[in-house]
């Protein structure tokens, strides 16, 4: 993992063409925004090219960035805006019936994954500015702030798009027995 | 953070930091070489030229060569991990099963290469004109076309066994190649082989210094004294059979001999930190033959060669092999192979397992404070905060003033 000040000197290397500073952001931040999208976007097929379309996208405006400090947090936004991208996009095609809504009820012998699966399952019925809301807040574990900015939102619209993800979450946990005892602290691995 | 459905969501995230680490080559082969962003998010006007262009890759696409996938148990299977009851079915047909520690190690669309760690397996491999599987026991490699057998490595004894039900296989070990037909049962143990050979160097001596009359001698039909030109006739036979025996026997004396000789040589290398050297007489022997001949410090050694050179895979079967080894040789495996996942495979998560592994195996060793800074950092890689808090709050716990603290401390209070 390279420090602030490791990363903003391969910003600016990176920024002025330098293919090995692009290789190093790419191995230092890669593994962070893939977990960044798989926290947010759930077991998802779509993931590596969700990964590739945020480096892409990042790299491609990199020289735009005016302050190489800031560069993690800045990716991570990127991130959040094409993970949010995503949802909105699978969310109407659901609507329409072009993607498969998961199935919570496929059995999997590896229980911690069959506890992700039923747990996407369920946020896939949450409105996706509501579900980016909540993932960032309680699986991503970002402050409230945080939340906000990367919603794009006031701090009081983050703090409304959560509650109500909290109470249709809620909800969504009583339908599924699994989720629900793991929600109740009654399983472990 | 307090919320009632915490526990939920700690086993969410407990299951995330868990899962196998992803491989970002391809990824980065895409972001470094400035591909087009992935695209997915079509308009309707793009539907009719979409499905006709998929109708034409829809033939490439039925007729492209996919990697050979697989379930364990109920679950989809992959490449790394090591099952410990092995009940393997795959995409071709073929399954393997039975009492045993079995890693697949890579899966291509013709076949696989499966080491079998220890235990008795029963393999049923589907075959096709182009089959190619491979299984791997200690030293010995099983090449395979299509059949089925029963394969057991024993690797405290280093005794290898395979009878065949079906087909014929090919069995290549330090200093025997052997074809193994349907019916057939081939055991061979690498700890009897050094009396073996002894004896079969008196009994070349022997028959190199036997002079007709000596021979006589030892002839078990008759005690009578015979003339040397007679005796000479009738022992050329069975002497022919003799010396082809020996000849065969010698050739493999000198291939196992040479083989291990070899591989002492390359783990000496590898030890002095000729990496390159160390590797090419390895690689010349064989990598996995190599690794069976030696104890598990030396396949750490040569573990590091590999890793210094980047051969990403060849390192992680030299240090799992090290694995085996007693708790400070585990315990450095253990360490190396997080390093490994870290540096060759950007794979935070998976490293994340292997330092816990490495501190749990040897919490006094000399790598033991390292682990635990490598851990929280690894942890904080992966996006698993709150593992990494855990292991910070450890770190300095343990080692206030280590050269991890600092880092430590910004995990904890960022």
């Amino acid at each position: 993992m390279t420090t602030r000040d490791e990363t903003a000197l391969l910003v600016r290397r990176a920024q002025q063409g330098d293919e090995s500073a692009m290789g190093q952001l790419f191995d230092a931040y890669a593994p962070q925004v893939h977990a960044t999208l798989r926290h947010i976007i759930g077991p998802d097929g779509e993931l590596d090219d969700l990964l590739q379309e945020t480096l892409i996208k990042a790299f491609r405006s990199l020289k735009k960035l005016e302050s190489p400090e800031a560069f993690a947090g800045w990716l991570r936004r990127i991130a959040i805006f094409t993970a949010r991208s995503y949802l909105r996009s699978k969310a109407r095609r659901r609507w329409l019936r072009l993607v498969d809504a998961p199935d919570p009820a496929r059995d999997d012998a590896h229980e911690p994954r069959r506890l992700l699966r039923r747990t996407y399952a369920l946020l896939d019925r949450l409105p996706p500015d509501e579900r980016l809301a909540f993932t960032l807040r309680f699986i991503e574990e970002m402050s409230l702030p945080e939340v906000a900015e990367g919603c794009g939102v006031s701090l009081a619209t983050a703090k409304r798009r959560l509650a109500r993800a909290r109470k249709r979450f809620d909800a969504l946990v009583q339908t599924d027995p699994v989720v629900a005892s793991w929600a109740r602290g009654e399983r472990r691995d | 953070m307090t919320d009632e459905r915490e526990p939920l969501f700690d086993a969410v995230r407990d299951a995330w930091a868990n899962e196998p680490a992803p491989d970002f080559s391809a990824a980065r082969r895409a972001v470094l070489n400035g591909a087009a962003p992935p695209t997915r998010r079509r308009g309707p006007w793009a539907v009719g030229a979409i499905a006709a262009a998929a109708a034409v890759l829809l033939v490439v696409w039925v007729t492209r060569p996919e990697p050979l996938s697989f379930v364990a148990g109920a679950a989809a299977g992959e490449a790394g991990p090591t099952y410990e009851s092995a009940d393997l079915a795959f995409s071709d047909g073929s399954t393997i099963d039975g009492e045993a520690s079995v890693q697949v190690q890579e899966l291509t669309p013709r076949g696989a290469r499966v080491r079998l760690q220890r235990g008795t397996l029963r393999a049923d491999i589907t075959h096709r004109e182009d089959t190619a599987w491979r299984f791997i026991a200690g030293p010995f490699e099983v090449q395979v076309i299509g059949t089925a057998f029963d394969l057991r490595w024993e690797p405290e004894a280093e005794r290898f066994s395979i009878a065949l039900r079906e087909g014929e296989v090919e069995v290549r070990g330090p200093a025997i190649v052997r074809r193994v037909r349907a019916g057939e049962h081939f055991e061979h143990s690498l700890a009897d082989e050094a009396a073996e050979q002894a004896e079969s160097v008196e009994a070349a001596e022997l028959v190199e210094r036997a002079e007709p009359v000596e021979a006589a001698d030892t002839s078990p039909e008759t005690n009578e004294p015979v003339e040397p030109a007679e005796t000479a006739t009738r022992t050329d036979g069975i002497e022919n059979g003799r010396a082809d025996a020996t000849r065969e026997t010698r050739t493999r004396r000198a291939r196992a001999s040479a083989a291990r000789e070899q591989a002492r040589e390359a783990a000496r290398l590898a030890r002095a930190g000729e990496h390159r050297r160390a590797y090419d007489i390895a690689s010349n022997v064989g990598w996995s033959q190599t690794l069976g001949l030696l104890g598990a410090a030396d396949r750490l050694a040569l573990g590091n060669a590999a890793r210094v050179l980047r051969r990403r895979e060849l390192a992680r079967e030299a240090y799992e092999g090290a694995r085996e080894g007693e708790r400070g040789v585990r315990a450095r495996a253990a360490f190396a192979l997080g390093r490994l996942a870290i540096d060759l495979s950007s794979a935070p998560a998976e490293g994340a397992r292997w330092f816990e592994r490495a501190i749990q195996d040897d919490p006094r060793g000399p790598l033991a404070r390292e682990a635990q800074g490598r851990l929280f950092e690894a942890y904080a890689a992966a996006g698993n905060a709150r593992s990494a808090e855990r292991a910070a709050r450890a770190y300095l716990e343990r080692y206030p003033s280590g050269p991890h603290a600092g880092r430590a401390r910004s995990v904890l209070s960022p």
